[in-house]
C-alpha cells in the first residue's frame, strides 16, 4: 500500500483552533504523525518582560479563552510568590471558587465540542446549555462573560456577595443532576463506546514519560493532582476526590473530565458554605525583588506553571508559562500510532487542545 | 550563580526561615554522595511560604560543566523515580545563558531544579529528551525562542516560529526590526 502524508488542518473542524496535524498513512493506518503549531504565536512571554506586572495580567487571560480565569490566577499567583505576598483568607476562598467554576465551564465546553466531533449532535447542546449558567454567575461578579480580568496582585478586584454564593449552590446542584443525564446519554450509547473505548490508548509509563498531565494523565492510571499534592490557596481545606482511570483510552479521558465536573461542583458548594469574612484584597508591593519563583497549578488541561524572575523593579526579567496542552500535543503521535483515519478526530479532541495557550 | 546585585531602592530578597523538608535533605545528600565532583552545588531549598504554595525543592547546579548531565538525569529517572520533566527555562543573563530543567517525581512530589550555564555566543548543552520524551518540545521551544542548542536532541527544529525566521526573540538584544517587518 502506498504511504503518504495527509494534513489535518490548519483549517479543519476537529482541530478546534489553528494547528496542523500531519499524519503519515499506509492505506488507512497511521504510521507516523507530526503536529505543527505556532500559527497563533504572539510572544506573550516577551511582552510580559516589557510591561508592569499589573499591565501584563490582562494579557495572560488571552492565553486560553476557555480557561482564562485559571490563567490570570496563575500569573498573579506567580507574581505574589515572587514578592512573597500572602493574600487574605477570603481572597483564597474566592479564588478557589471562581477557578473551580471556570474548570466546570471549560470541561462542559470540551464535552460539548468533543461529542460533536464524534457525531452526537444532541449532546453538543446540553453541556453548552449548562455552561451558560456558569457564565452568568461569573458575569455577575466580574461583569464579563469571556475575559474576566478578575484577580489582582494581593486578592480580587471585587468582593462576592451572598446572592452569588446562594446562586452558586443552586447551579452546582443542578449541574450535579445534569451530569447523570450526560452519563446516561453517553455511557449507554453503543456508538459512543465504539468510537472511544480502546481508541488512543497510552499506557501509564509512557504517559508519564511523555509529559502528559491533567485529566489525560489521570486517565492513564497516575493518581496525581497538584491541588492535592502541592496545595495552594484553600485547596488543603476543601474535601474532594481525584478521579483516576486505568484504561488510558479516549473513554477514560472523557470519564475523568466528567467526574472532575462533579468534584468541582462539590468544591464550589463547600466554598459557598464556608466562605470566611474579611478582606478580599490585601496589600501588595508594586515592585518585585531580583530573584525567581515558580508556581504550579492544576489547569483544566493539566499542569500549568508560571516561572517568573524579577528585575528589582516593576516588571519581570523573564516570564515563562508552561502550557499543559503544548506538551500534551507533543504526545499525540504516541496515541495515534496504529489507529485509523476515522479515529483521528476522537484522539485529537480527547486531550482538550486550546491553541491560545499552546502557541502563547 | 553569584548573589544578585540589588539596585538602590529595590525591595529586599524574600528570606525563608522554614527548614527544608526532610525528604529533600535526604535526596540532596544522596545526590551529593553519588555525584561528588560532577555537580557544583546541591541544596535542599527552604520553602518560602506554605500559605502561597506548598513546595519541596532541591536545587542542583552544574554551572558550565554540563558533561555529566545526561547521566545524572537518567540516574534521577531510574533510581529516584523522577518521571516527569515539568518545564525547561532558558534565561538570558546578558553575559551568559542559564538553562533550568525542573524535574518532578509523582511519588515523592519533590521538584529537582538543574541549572547549567552556556556561552552566550554559542549556547550548547545536553538534552534531557533522551531521559524524558516530554522534554522534547519544551527544549525545541527554548531552541526556537532563545537559541540554545541541545546536543543529541532527536528533533531540534523551530516549533512556534516559522522555519525561516531569523534570530531568537527572547534574547535581550533581539532587534524587533531584523525579522523583516514591513513597517
Amino acid at each position: 500500500m502506498a504511504e503518504m502524508w495527509i494534513n489535518i488542518g490548519p483549517q479543519h473542524p476537529s482541530t478546534h483552533g489553528l494547528w496542523d496535524l500531519r499524519i503519515k498513512v499506509n492505506g488507512e493506518v497511521i504510521i507516523d504523525s507530526d503536529p505543527q503549531v505556532g500559527y497563533l504565536h504572539r510572544s506573550v512571554e516577551k511582552i510580559c518582560e516589557r510591561k508592569e506586572f499589573i499591565m501584563a495580567m490582562p494579557m495572560t487571560e488571552r492565553l486560553c479563552y476557555v480557561a482564562n480565569m485559571n490563567w490570570t490566577h496563575l500569573y498573579v499567583h506567580g507574581v505574589e510568590k515572587l514578592m512573597n505576598c500572602e493574600i487574605p483568607d477570603r481572597a483564597k476562598w474566592i479564588r478557589v471558587m471562581v477557578c473551580e467554576w471556570n474548570r466546570v465551564a471549560s470541561h462542559l465546553f470540551w464535552l460539548g465540542a468533543y461529542v460533536h466531533d464524534i457525531g452526537n449532535l444532541t449532546m453538543f447542546l446540553w453541556p453548552i446549555r449548562e455552561r451558560e449558567y456558569v457564565l452568568d454567575l461569573l458575569e455577575y461578579i466580574t461583569g464579563a462573560r469571556m475575559m474576566y480580568n478578575y484577580p489582582r496582585i494581593g486578592g480580587q478586584v471585587k468582593d462576592v456577595d451572598d446572592k452569588f454564593l446562594r446562586r452558586s449552590k443552586v447551579v452546582a446542584d443542578m449541574i450535579l443532576e445534569r451530569t447523570v443525564e450526560y452519563e446516561r446519554m453517553l455511557d449507554d450509547s453503543d456508538l459512543w463506546g465504539m468510537r472511544t473505548k480502546g481508541v488512543g490508548v497510552i499506557d501509564r509509563q509512557m504517559a508519564k514519560n511523555a509529559g502528559l498531565t491533567g485529566p489525560s494523565l489521570r486517565a492513564s492510571g497516575v493518581d496525581y493532582d497538584t491541588r492535592k499534592a502541592l496545595p495552594y490557596w484553600a485547596y488543603n481545606e476543601v474535601d474532594f476526590e481525584v478521579p483516576v482511570y486505568d484504561e488510558g483510552d479516549c473513554f477514560a479521558r472523557y470519564r475523568v473530565r466528567l467526574e472532575e465536573i462533579r468534584e468541582s461542583c462539590k468544591i464550589v458548594k463547600q466554598c459557598a458554605d464556608r466562605m470566611p469574612e474579611g478582606e478580599f484584597l490585601g496589600k501588595a508591593p508594586r515592585v518585585a525583588p531580583k530573584t525567581s519563583a515558580w508556581v504550579r497549578h492544576e489547569d483544566p488541561r493539566g499542569e500549568s506553571m508560571c516561572w517568573i524572575m524579577g528585575t528589582g523593579g516593576k516588571n519581570a526579567y523573564r516570564t515563562k508559562f508552561r502550557s499543559p496542552a503544548f506538551v500534551n500535543i507533543s504526545a499525540l503521535p504516541l496515541m495515534l500510532l496504529g489507529y485509523k483515519i476515522p479515529d483521528v478526530p476522537g484522539i485529537m479532541g480527547s486531550i482538550d487542545v486550546c491553541i491560545g495557550e499552546v502557541d502563547r | 550563580m553569584a548573589a544578585p546585585m540589588l539596585p538602590p531602592g529595590a525591595p529586599p530578597l524574600p528570606v525563608s526561615t522554614l527548614p527544608p523538608a526532610p525528604e529533600c535533605v535526604e535526596l540532596a545528600t544522596r545526590i551529593e554522595s553519588a555525584w561528588k565532583g560532577k555537580v557544583k552545588s546541591v541544596r535542599a531549598m527552604n520553602p518560602l511560604n506554605p500559605g502561597i504554595q506548598a513546595e519541596k525543592n532541591v536545587f542542583v547546579a552544574f554551572e558550565s560543566e554540563t558533561g555529566a548531565m545526561p547521566a545524572f538525569w537518567k540516574w534521577l529517572r531510574d533510581k529516584e523515580k523522577f518521571d516527569h520533566c515539568s518545564v525547561v527555562v532558558a534565561i538570558d543573563h546578558m553575559d551568559r545563558i542559564e538553562v533550568k530543567h525542573l524535574l518532578f517525581s509523582y511519588t515523592t512530589h519533590i521538584t529537582v531544579e538543574t541549572s547549567a550555564m552556556c556561552d552566550r555566543m554559542d549556547p550548547e548543552m545536553p538534552s534531557a529528551s533522551l531521559a524524558w520524551r516530554g522534554a522534547n518540545w519544551l527544549e525545541r521551544e527554548q531552541f526556537d525562542l532563545m537559541g540554545v542548542k541541545f546536543i543529541d536532541h532527536p528533533d531540534l527544529r523551530r516549533v512556534l516560529l516559522p522555519d525561516d525566521w531569523i534570530g531568537h526573540p527572547l534574547r535581550k538584544d533581539y532587534e524587533f526590526r531584523q525579522a523583516g517587518e514591513w513597517w
